[in-house]
Formats: structure tokens, sequence, C-alpha cells
């Protein structure tokens, strides 16, 4: 579910199967908690569990309101108040804000399975969300701090006004992905997205604790091999008008023009920057099985990371260029 | 009947050296004045005096009523009454010099002048063409209610504010932490609401948490679970009427480290703030708002503000069904220095037009009393806040009324530079000192003190015993010049 290979049949129909399965061992689990139980379960209507240590609470989703003050988010929001850290959500069908309300939650984990809905993650504060399959829009929206991991792709504007946290998408986004993002966001988005990428964007200098996306351009093939698109990023407006953060593409053939920027500058990768991003790019590998020696192989060969990647940075608006030049005479 | 009587904040004298000293007159003394001490005597308020040790004899105009007693007794024919001619250079024909005065005479005292137009401006038009048609009923004072409820919908928690009106959003960053924490110690003392704007929620607003409005607008600055679940209001800020489409942009010398820090931002670099969410660009998209901060917290109240469109009818009452609990229509006449005036002149539509036009429509629709309507922009007197109500509206947003109280004279330079030389609308932090949050606060405990005393007079003289029954009274005013 979570990886690609290959396969007779078509993805769509082995992940079916694949789910059913799943949603059948997770509907197993017992609803009352006991001693050495990993797993307990709980359905609309079930009262929640009390929780024991290292327990899991696993939540079908099915029956509960999409959303609501009875809705699967406020459930998860009150186990959370009952003592529950670890979740697993199961068969969702669009229900919205899940991970939202939490507060400050570290130590928490929510997995989710199924079609979730938008909003999710919205306003994290600590928590960590993986989501085994695509997300919808507005995803992770002003989240502050946690770890949000996405297996497929993701609709419009995340990490709209995002403060923080760190964001593994395995796949793309749609347009106007980082949008007046500030303080610390870090972010891996391992295919492209659409346009409007980090449009004023305002958080710091990478290097010195600000913010940044790093935008892999590549995708995977019927056969579950990685693959390059056709273009890192195809769109327009690319970090127009910010004044912090940074992007780094994945650009080893320059196809990453000026003309897609407005305000910004595309520069070299410098050691430093390799230094700050390689974490992020090993964190990517462990979650998504993308080797960070397959981003830098090139035509067969390994290179070196500014040989593949490109930094797109602040670069002073042109006014107040002609402002500053007019302070400084 | 009996009325519960509350007990509000007590007006106490709040002076500012030099505003005090202003009028829209002047007493002039010219070179015939042989200090006999006529005027001195005759004066009932010592508006005359002769320092220790010195042979002249000088007037203190913040002292001064302008009777004329002394001018008529002067043996030497020595002193006239003049316009004062700081009345050519302040303000605009909205904001008149009168209206400044008269604002910053109610800050310092609590009371309204008799000698000062406190109603109009001199725009002509909007407000300050409708008048009331006073009756002069005899409504005991006591018993005339100047509260709104803040919620109609049967479901959700009721907050009930003593007077109609309450503050609108002004960020840090527009303005000084000093001034939004005198706005929110106001707030409190007279059960209202003040608005953080977009700038963040500074820390030492939380003690007043329960009457501070958090506002998420488009550039998500200072937005967090934290910030949401403290509010009992949440207020999205779709558009400003002052710019309607434009969004916002604080420029770099504004944004000071501390600015920078709430936001999270780099210092001394412009902010922008886009227009219109980009998340937002449909009615339904605004409803998946609103379900948003219900599901971070489910008894809060939603209030949208949007700018007035010609259509502003249609936006209310969709608001209204994606669930908020406040339209909040912004007209053009508002906004700081910091709005473009292609921008406020020529954009949003009046805001006395809009109020009855969504107002009626919301009738129409069988949803008034399940909603509550509130207008701002160019809100600048007590006056303008009974109108609005008789035009339909259920309370009024203040903002420049509120700078105004604490000194502004309305020069526009809210954006250049370090901002305001008054230490009002700036983040410079050797000018935000110049505003005491004491006095700051007492001078907005007073201007409201003198507004209500103003209300009560309006609404006993039209007939009413509370401010909910004067709502969409339209028969209670006159259009100046209107062909009957």
């Amino acid at each position: 579910m979570d990886r690609r290979y290959p396969s007779k049949v078509r993805r769509s129909v082995a992940l079916s199967r694949y789910r059913e399965i799943l949603y059948e061992v997770l509907r197993r689990c017992p609803k009352t908690s006991g001693k050495n139980q990993k797993y307990v379960f709980a359905g609309w209507g079930d009262d929640i569990p009390e929780p024991l240590k290292a327990q899991t609470l696993v939540v079908d989703a099915k029956d509960f309101p999409q959303e609501g003050p009875e809705s699967l988010s406020r459930f998860v929001v009150r186990a959370v108040k009952e003592g529950w850290k670890d979740f697993i959500l199961f068969n969702l069908r669009g229900h919205r804000f899940v991970a939202c309300g939490l507060q400050k939650s570290h130590g928490i984990s929510i997995h989710v399975y199924g079609s979730s809905g938008d909003y999710l993650a919205s306003g994290l504060m600590g928590a960590e969300v993986y989501v085994h399959g695509n997300a919808q829009d507005q995803v992770a929206q002003i989240i502050k701090d946690g770890k949000l991991v996405v297996y497929g792709d993701v609709g419009q504007a995340l990490l709209y006004g995002a403060k923080g946290g760190e964001v593994y998408i395995m796949g793309s986004t749609a347009g106007r992905p980082l949008i007046n993002a500030v303080g610390c966001p870090r972010v891996v988005i391992n295919g492209t997205c659409l346009d409007y990428l980090a449009e004023s964007m305002m958080a710091g200098d990478p290097l010195k604790g600000g913010g940044f996306a790093i935008l892999n351009g590549i995708t995977f093939d019927e056969r579950g091999r990685i693959t390059e698109l056709p273009e890192p990023y195809p769109g327009g407006n690319l970090f127009s008008l910010a004044s912090g953060g940074a992007i780094y593409v994945r650009d080893p053939y320059f196809k990453v023009g000026e003309d897609q920027l407005n305000g910004g500058k595309i520069t070299t990768l410098t050691e430093e920057d390799w230094n700050l991003i390689e974490p992020y790019l090993r964190e990517n590998e462990r979650l998504f099985g993308i080797p960070v020696e397959r981003l830098l192989t090139v035509e067969g060969k390994i290179r070196k990371p500014w040989e593949v990647y490109r930094k797109v940075e602040v670069s002073p608006l042109r006014a107040l260029q002609s402002l500053n030049a007019l302070g400084e005479s | 009947m009996t009325t519960e009587l509350k007990i509000y904040p007590k007006v106490k004298i709040a002076p500012h050296s030099i505003l005090d000293s202003i009028n829209t007159k002047v007493i002039v003394r010219n070179e015939n004045c042989i200090a006999c001490g006529t005027c001195e005597s005759v004066c009932i308020n010592k508006a005359h005096t002769r320092p220790r040790g010195y042979n002249t004899v000088i007037t203190l105009p913040e002292k001064c009523e302008f009777c004329g007693k002394c001018v008529e007794n002067c043996p030497m024919n020595a002193l006239s009454i003049e316009r004062n001619m700081l009345m050519d250079v302040m303000g605009d024909s909205r904001w008149t010099p009168e209206l400044i005065i008269s604002t910053w005479k109610q800050a310092s005292t609590g009371s309204s002048p008799t000698s000062i137009e406190c109603e109009v401006g001199r725009s002509g038009g909007g407000f300050d063409r409708l008048h009331f048609k006073f009756r002069d009923r005899a409504v005991k004072k006591e018993y005339v209610d100047t509260s709104i409820e803040l919620n109609k919908r049967e479901s959700g928690p009721r907050i009930r504010i003593d007077v109609p009106w309450y503050g609108g959003g002004m960020s840090y960053g527009s303005i000084s932490k000093n001034v939004m924490l005198a706005r929110a110690i106001a707030a409190k003392e007279w059960n209202t609401f003040t608005c953080t704007g977009e700038g963040g929620y500074p820390e030492e607003l939380v003690p007043y948490k329960d009457h501070v409005i958090t506002q998420i607008a488009t550039g998500l600055f200072g937005v967090s679970e934290e910030t949401i679940k403290r509010a009992r209001i949440v207020e999205f800020k779709y558009a400003q009427g002052a710019k309607p489409g434009l969004g916002g942009h604080l420029l770099a010398d504004k944004v000071t480290p501390d600015v920078a820090k709430m936001r999270e931002v780099v210092p001394y670099r412009s902010l922008f703030s886009p227009f219109p969410f980009h998340s937002v660009y449909s009615i339904e998209d605004h409803k998946k708002h609103v379900d948003w901060v219900r599901a971070i917290k489910p008894e809060l109240v939603v209030s949208a503000k949007v700018s007035t469109p010609s259509d502003v009818d249609m936006v209310a009452i969709g608001v209204y069904y994606a669930g908020a609990n406040i339209v909040h229509i912004d007209g053009g006449y508002g906004g700081t220095g910091a709005a473009p005036n292609i921008a406020k002149k020529n954009i949003a539509m009046p805001l006395e037009y809009a109020i009855p036009k969504v107002h009626r429509f919301l009738e129409h629709e069988g949803v008034r009393d399940e909603i509550v309507l509130i207008a701002s922009g160019g809100i600048r007197s007590v006056y303008d806040i009974a109108k609005a109500i008789a035009l339909g509206a259920d309370g009024a947003v203040i903002g420049t009324a509120e700078l105004v109280a604490l000194g502004c004279r309305r020069c526009g330079n809210c954006e250049s530079g370090r901002g305001c030389p008054l230490g009002i609308a700036t983040t410079d932090p050797e000018l935000s000192c110049e505003i005491d949050v004491d006095w700051a606060s007492q001078r907005l405990i007073n201007l409201f003190a003198s507004w209500k005393e103003q209300l009560v007079e309006i609404l006993r003289k039209v007939g009413v015993e509370s401010v909910e029954e004067l709502r969409g009274r339209t028969d209670l005013l006159r259009y100046e010049g209107a062909k009957i």
C-alpha cells in the first residue's frame, strides 16, 4: 500500500483487495482493552475504552459523521483527552479535519487508511500523522509542529500559512503549496506541483533554522521503479514574492528557468545546503524507499549533490533594491 | 418593570497636555493688552491666568468654552475669538477637525462637548446627510437597553455585549502592542470585544481573552490551534472594505524583531497578506472554514468579515447558510493611512446602501433573526453607530475612532518609515512607549462612556427602549436634502 511494486493486476485493483483484507483484520480487534492486548477496536456509537500502556486504538470510521460534534475528528480529540496516544483510523470516506483540535500533541501518532477528507492535520502541534493513500485539499494548514507523511498525492494549498513541522509527500501536490509559510516548515515533495509553489513564503533563512521545501521531480513507473518527471516544476510563479525560506529542486538538466520565478533567484547548492537537506532525504528514503543515492544518480552515474540539486532562494525585490540604493546614496 | 442596572466602568479624566489645548477656535490677544486682569476676573472657567512672576495674562485653551465674556469686557479690545488655523490643516471631509477634536475631548473627559460638532462630518453624503427624527418621547433613561446578542442561532453559546459596538481587527504590526492592550482593557471593562487582527495574539492579551476575537485572515499570520481555542469568537477576514480585492502589505520598516517573532518571519522584510484566501473560492469553501474552526472548538461563535460588493446580500445569505453567526460587512470609508485612496473611494459599495440591502434580503429570506449583521468601515461616532443600526445592522465595529481617541490626527502616515510618531500605528519600540497603557485604556473607557450616554439619549429621543428595537427603523431617519 505504501510502496510501489511490480504487479500483474492494476494497482487500484490490488489496493482494493488489500484494503478489504486489512479492514477485516482491523475489525476483528477486541473492543475491550485487556492486558497484553496491543490493539483495541472502537466504532461509531462505542464508548471510548480505557487505554492501557502502549495500546493502539483502532477506529472504524464508517458510520461516523464526516464533520460536526460527533465526527471522527472530535472522537479522536476526546480519545486523546482520555489518554490514548496511538491510533489507526480506517475505512475513512471523506472524513474531515482528522488530527485537528489536538493542540499540543507530542507523542501522539495517527495512521489513516481510506479516503481522508480535507483540512487533515491543519493546525497540527506535535503529533505524527501517516496517511496511507492520497490526501485532499488544505492539508497541514497552519501546522506548527509535528510530522505528516503522505503515501500518495495531495490536493490544493498544502501547508498554507505553515509555521513549522516536517512533511513528506510521496507523490505530487496540486497548486499553491506552502503559500505564506513562515517559521521553519521542512518539506519533501517527491513529485512535483502545479504552480505557485511557496508564493510569499516568509520562512527565514533555511541555513539558520528557517524553512524550506525539497522538490525531487520523480515518479514511479508501472513496475515501481523511480523515474524522472518530464520537468521537476512545470508551472509558474515559483517562490514568487517570497522573503524567506528556500526551494531545493532536483534539476540535473537545468529545466527550471528564471522565467518561472517572480522575485526569487536560482543559485548553486552549497555544501552547507546539502548538509541541511540530506537528513531529510535520508528520512524520505526510510519512509518511501527512495534512496538518496538514486536521487543523486543521473544517467547511471552518482553525481555530486550540487550537480543534481539547485536552490531557489530569496532575491530582494527590484523596488526595494532601488530604495536601498537611494538610501545608500 | 424592573431592570437590572449595571455598573459601568468609571470615567476618570485622562488628559493629554497638547490635545486638550486644541479647540476649533482660539482666543487671540493682540498688542493692545495691558494685562489689567479683567479677562481673568470675568472668566468662570479660569481660562485666563497670570503666571507667577510675569506681568502678562495668558489664555489656557483647554479651559476656555468660548463664551465671549472676556471679549465683551476687555477695556482695550485686545481679545477676539477666531477660527483655529489648525482646522485648515487637520482631518478631511469625513473625519473633520471638529469630529477629531470632539473625540479627543470625549476621551479626556468621558462626556461629549456641547460646543463642538460631534455628529456629522462634511462629506456631503452617507451618514453625514442622515439625521434622526427626534421626538423627545418620555422614555426613562434607566430603561434604555443598549446591549446586543452576538449569537442568534439556537445552538452555540450566548454572548451578549453591553454596547452595540466592538473593536475591529488591527494587527500587531499595524498598531503597537500598548494600543492593542489598551483596547483589550477597555473592551473588558465595557463587556464588549476587541480583535487581534492578523498579526498574531500577543501573550499580553491572554488575561483579556474572553473579550478578544481571534482573527483569521488570508496571511494566517500568528494563527494556531491555541489562538483559535482561546477565543469565544473567531473572525474570518475575507476582505476589507477599504481595499477589497487587495491583500495586505506590511512594509519592511514595521517588521521589527518583535513583530517578526510574533509572525515567525524575517525582521525588516516586507510581509504580504494575499487576497483572497487561497483555500476559499466559494461559499462552500467558506463553510469548510467554519467547520474547520468548529472542529477545533465546537462552541465557537463565528464571524465572517466581507467587503460590500454589489452582491453583498448574496454573500451574506451564503455566510448564514455556511453556519456563521455574524456577517460583518465592511464598507469603504474605513482603513488606516495604509489603505490606498483609490481603493477606499472607488471599489466597495457605500455602507449606507449596503446595510439596508443586506438587512432586507436576510429578512426576505426569513433568516434575519438568526444572524447578526455588523457594519463597519468609517464608523466615527455613536451617531454613525445608531444610524447603521437604524438602517438595519445589529451593531457596528469601530477602529479609527479608537485611534483618534488616543491622539491620532489622521495625518495618514501610518505606513511610512517607523510608523506613527505618536506611538499609535507603529511597532517601533521607542515610539511605542509614547502610549501609556493605563492612560490609553482610560481614554477608550471614557470615549465609550460618552458614546453610551449619547446612545441612550438618541434612543430616548426617538422613543425606543432598546437598541435592538432601533434595528431597521429607517422611518426614524431623514435624509438631508431629500425631496419629499
